[in-house]
């Protein structure tokens, strides 16, 4: 062989022919990933109907255990009315349902004659076990208990927050007053002065603009030290603020949860939406990721800890491609079992409360230590490798970019499609 | 030269660390996922704070489906003891209360 024979291929061939094979390579990859996609897309629809045709819970056996000593239970319109042996009512429950973090949290709710509060019964909650461990561990559900009907019942005002888990446990306050607002108006005749629902805008959604206004600024920027001067303030800005001071990483959950249908409440959870749409906007209109490696706080913790190390980017020439897969299925699974299960908290595996709350089981601990030790070697294993939000953002790109190329094409040559 | 087995090296330690945190991220979905989704917290004044299924009374009473997005299926019943208490005991209707004794077992 001489050893001409060996020289690549490219050197080889006109460059014509070098292009012609690259875009016809080119264009299979592009067909396979959007074959892909639509596999996923249809497997997430799958999941979606699963889900809402199999979810559900039967409250009817639940009653006994929001009224004491109640002997029969009859349904009248929406409400149990509960009557002792002697078939005199001693109270009445209802069901009512209110989004806390995962998706909606149904309670159950005993109300005596008298407008008493007798017990509360959490039927269903979607909610990340670790934070909802949080709302069972605390004093919010027996608090409950003998208060009047009238009262606020409002977290905050005569019931203590829980630190941890502020929108699960509003999640429950805002189900409860809903339940008992039921009772009231259908059994007892009472009228409840309407419920307000302020806007809740304060420093983490303004915190929240300014970043996100900043990396705006920081994309358009071209001089390379300024623009990486603005790139470390936003990330320093997103450890310190949405990591360790308010906890609010974008994660899978809230993914799990928009696809779910389980929109929180926005008057109270306008940061949710702030942030999901405002990356869907940057994201589709920007063709920009404005999250991941701007302010997302996990990222920023790993990318301070490369600085500290001095380690550098690194690509895998063999492995890429495989490991790209592996954390492609990691989201795929994760985005599955919250619909599937319609329980958008069950599919969350990031470890940012455990760093940010030093908050976690075993297992959370362990993926912690693992990937801080991991990011002193490598330059931000987490987010290269495993964390779900990457592959999620890069098929809201792949869309763009598959919807733009139709349209195109289409407007070039109308009559091809 | 020399940079071919360090290169080696690295890959195998990236492929242990994906390995194992993807082990350790099934382990968090099998944790998360043997969580109750429905609470036991049993809440009641002048009560224990938990109630045993075991005392659950037997009863039939129409089923009130807790769907956010589904209409509730009132006709539909719901057992909680054996069948066969369940055929001995009427069809509860508004009207015609079942009645029972939660305290019948204890």
């Amino acid at each position: 062989m001489s050893s001409t024979s060996r020289l690549p291929i490219s050197l080889e061939e006109p460059v014509d022919s070098r292009r012609s094979a690259n875009a016809i390579a080119h264009k299979r990859q592009n067909r396979r990933e959007r074959l892909l996609l639509l596999l996923a897309a249809g497997a997430v629809v799958l999941a979606w109907f699963y889900g809402y045709f199999t979810s559900g819970a039967d409250v009817a056996p639940l009653v006994p255990q929001v009224l004491p000593d109640v002997a029969s239970v009859t349904m009248q319109g929406d409400i149990f009315v509960g009557s002792d042996a002697d078939g005199q009512v001693i109270g009445y429950a209802a069901t009512a349902t209110s989004p806390g973090y995962g998706g909606p949290i149904d309670v159950l709710v005993g109300v005596d004659p008298t407008g008493e509060v007798l017990g509360v019964e959490i039927v269903t909650q979607r909610e990340s076990p670790g934070f909802f461990r949080l709302v069972t561990s605390s004093d919010l559900v027996s608090e409950y208990t003998g208060r009047a009907i009238t009262d606020p019942l409002r977290l905050g005002d005569d019931l203590d927050a829980v630190t941890g888990a502020t929108v699960s446990a509003e999640g429950v306050s805002n189900a409860v007053r809903a339940a008992v607002r039921t009772v009231a108006a259908s059994a007892l005749d009472t009228t409840l002065p309407p419920e307000s629902t302020p806007i809740k805008f304060g420093a983490p959604e303004i915190v929240l603009i300014l970043l996100f206004a900043a990396g705006y600024v920081g994309h358009r920027v071209r001089k390379p030290a300024l623009k990486k001067r603005i790139r470390w303030g936003t990330l320093l800005g997103g450890l310190i603020f949405l990591g360790f001071i308010y906890t609010a990483p974008l994660t899978i959950t809230m993914i799990a949860s928009l696809l779910s249908g389980y929109w929180p409440d926005w008057h109270s959870n306008l940061y949710w939406y702030l942030l999901i749409s405002g990356i869907l906007f940057v994201t589709t209109v920007e063709a920009k990721n404005p999250y991941c490696s701007w302010f997302c706080p996990f990222g920023a913790f790993q990318e301070c800890m490369a600085a500290v190390s001095g380690v550098k980017a690194y690509r895998p020439r063999n492995l890429g491609d495989a490991l790209k897969w592996v954390q492609r299925g990691l989201a795929f699974t994760a985005i599955i079992l919250g619909l599937a299960l319609r329980r958008p908290g069950v599919a969350g595996y990031e470890p940012f409360a455990t760093l940010f709350d030093l908050r976690g089981n075993l297992i959370q601990w362990a993926l912690l230590i693992i990937v801080v030790l991991a990011s002193l070697v490598m330059y931000r294993p987490f987010c290269n490798y495993l964390c779900p939000m990457d592959p999620v953002i890069d098929v809201i790109a792949a869309t763009r970019r598959w919807i733009k190329e139709t349209w195109t094409t289409w407007r070039a040559n109308p009559t091809i499609n | 030269m020399a940079r071919k087995p360090n290169d080696q090296l690295k890959q195998n330690l990236l492929l242990v660390f994906v390995a194992v945190c993807v082990v350790l991220v099934g382990l968090t979905w099998a944790d998360n996922l043997s969580e109750p989704q429905e609470e036991a917290t049993v809440q009641l004044r002048g009560a224990p704070p938990t109630v045993e299924s075991d005392r659950m009374p037997a009863v039939v009473v129409p089923t009130k489906e807790h769907k956010n997005e589904h209409a509730s299926t009132p006709e539909a019943g719901s057992t909680l003891e054996a069948a066969s208490t369940v055929e001995a005991t009427p069809e509860l209707t508004p009207t015609a209360p079942f009645y029972f004794n939660p305290t019948d077992d204890e």
